[in-house]
């Protein structure tokens, strides 16, 4: 009997140590593989989290059939059980799409922390409608008094969704762009230039992407910051236009055009007056007849320079 | 081989569990149910794919309870009517008794647990064409299948540690406890050592979804290795206590 006592005993010290071992090398495995563990509710709930959130999603599909609008008392009742679903399965990328934005008009403030909880979501990190739906709703509906923090966190999710959609939304690169600007006119100041208005503003922001992209035709994708803006060159030439005719005389415009235009243009002939860009031998601006220096013509008999001789005299 | 012999003739008491055609009826029902997830989808707004899932995942894993606690019952009656008795002459009949009890049981919740994988993969397939069975959904039943053993050395050890009455209802409050404790994970030694931890077999968030490679064939093995494990620490207990029992 004492014998059999000793087995017993000495099998269980084993089972303990080798099993407690064991379980801390799995709980370590798990925390990889489900990187949200540690968020889940602390309820009770027998390891039935996610059919818990399901049925409580179901609940709330039931709950939102049924009312006709979304005032404050509505939105504090979706944003609760928004949050009870989600801390039951934090991974139900629905859940912050739909719930985000029914609360967007009436509670911004909390559609935008729904939604860029999402977006800070690493097993979401494959959706960019997150992100962007979280800049949205901080650019058009949150205000200032909310939030003064809120157009940087807006150009932060804007980016974000811009990484993740890469070539296929170019209206997150726009509202980015944008939210930039609106950056830059609360400011008042960029470069030590005074911004004039929203169209001057949208340059200064093109030109910080620009320099932030190195300079490159399309942006550079490999910078930690930079997005992949197709056109880039020909959309801050459009912008610069559109900033000199929203105030052609206004030297503070006209000296990022400058500052832009050396950098930018450096290989291209523009009309000083509109900024389109005009071919070799013209002599006049097609856009605005303005009279523009002519370029790459014959010295002795005018003709367009096509090489390094002329093919209309031979001269070199 | 005298002592396998004796193990596998107490096991196949146990798989009379496996001869009542009430299980099989309720094993349809669990089908059925699985299978009405698919019309859900207007109601979850299109979630029903990972609904139909996370259902047959809940429902495999009550099953897999169920089956375990079922041998709480078998051994106390067997106990009280005497059953056992010749077998338990010995103080060594009296581990593989128990062991006896642990393998049947665990074979036969492994069995039924199987049949309502095997049926959930078949209506998943007919459900949707476009989505066969992923690797990920396949390993989170499979986990559910292995942690019958665990699950089954706790109604083991149960049934011979406290009364006949609230066996049953102990080994459930002790599976859910084990299933809804994941702060206790950072005590070493205790938790996954002398308290099981059955979240080690919780991965159906991961399943429901479908998230490629997470779950991975190594996981499941030491998942299962670490069942066997705590079953063995679990069985030596109850045998220790069993040893010292007066029995009619």
């Amino acid at each position: 009997m004492k014998k059999s006592l000793v087995t017993h005993i000495a099998v269980m010290v084993v089972a303990v140590v080798l099993g407690s071992y064991l379980a801390s090398y799995l709980t370590a495995q798990q925390s990889e593989i489900s990187v949200n563990r540690d968020k889940l509710s602390k309820a009770p709930l027998g390891g039935f989290n996610k059919f818990a959130s399901d049925v409580q999603w179901m609940l709330f599909i039931n709950y939102a059939g049924g009312i006709d609008c979304v005032e404050k008392p509505e939105a504090e009742e979706i944003y609760n059980r928004l949050n009870t679903i989600l801390s039951n399965d934090p991974d139900m990328e629905i859940a912050y799409n739909i719930g985000g934005m029914m609360i967007s008009n009436s509670d911004p403030v909390k559609s935008a922390e729904i939604f860029m909880r999402g977006a800070n979501n690493a097993n979401l990190k494959s959706s960019w409608q997150l992100p962007f739906s979280a800049g949205f709703v901080l650019d058009r509906y949150v205000t200032d008094q909310d939030d003064p923090q809120r157009l940087k966190k807006a150009e932060e999710m804007f980016r974000l969704a811009a990484s993740r959609a890469g070539d296929n939304a170019p209206y997150i690169t726009s509202a980015l762009l944008k939210t930039r600007a609106k950056r830059i006119a609360q400011k008042g100041k960029w470069s030590n230039i005074p911004v004039v208005n929203d169209e001057h503003a949208l340059l200064c922001a093109m030109f910080d992407e620009w320099r932030k992209g190195g300079g490159s035709e399309d942006g550079n994708p490999q910078a930690s910051d930079s997005m992949n803006i197709p056109d880039l060159k020909a959309r801050l030439l459009k912008a610069a236009q559109d900033a000199k005719a929203s105030d052609p005389t206004n030297k503070n415009i006209l000296e990022t055009i400058n500052k832009v235009m050396k950098v930018v243009s450096e290989d291209q002939h523009l009309c000083g007056n509109c900024l389109t860009p005009y071919a070799a031998g013209d002599k006049f601006c097609s856009q605005c007849g303005t009279s523009v220096v002519v370029y790459a013509v014959c010295p002795k008999c005018a003709a367009v320079m096509k090489g390094k001789f002329c093919s209309h005299c031979g001269n070199k | 081989m005298k002592t396998i012999n004796e193990i596998m003739a107490i096991a196949s008491g146990a798989w009379q569990l496996l001869r009542m055609r009430v299980v099989y009826v309720l094993i349809l029902c669990v089908l059925v149910l699985i299978g009405s997830a698919y019309r859900y989808d207007v109601l979850s707004l299109g979630q029903h794919k990972a609904l139909m899932v996370d259902v047959s995942l809940m429902l495999n894993t009550l099953a897999a309870i169920l089956v375990a606690i079922s041998v709480t019952f078998e051994i106390s009656r067997e106990l009280r009517e005497g059953v056992a008795s010749t077998l338990l002459s010995k103080p060594l009949g009296r581990t593989h008794y128990l062991i006896g009890k642990l393998v049947g049981i665990s074979i036969a919740g492994i069995v039924i647990t199987g049949l309502i994988t095997l049926g959930f993969c078949i209506i998943f397939n007919s459900a949707f064409d476009d989505a066969g069975i992923g690797q990920t959904m396949l390993l989170g039943h499979l986990l559910v299948m292995a942690s019958i053993i665990p699950m089954s050395a706790l109604a083991v050890m149960f049934s011979v540690l406290v009364p006949e009455s609230i066996a049953a209802i102990v080994t459930v409050i002790a599976i859910w406890f084990a299933h809804s404790t994941p702060a206790l994970d950072k005590i070493k030694i205790l938790y996954g050592g002398i308290l099981p931890d059955l979240n080690l077999f919780n991965l159906k968030a991961e399943a429901a979804y479908n998230v490629a490679g997470s779950i991975s064939w190594v996981y499941l093995a030491l998942a299962l290795a670490w069942g066997i494990i705590y079953s063995v620490f679990a069985t030596s207990l109850a045998s220790l206590v069993f040893g010292y029992r007066d029995l009619k």
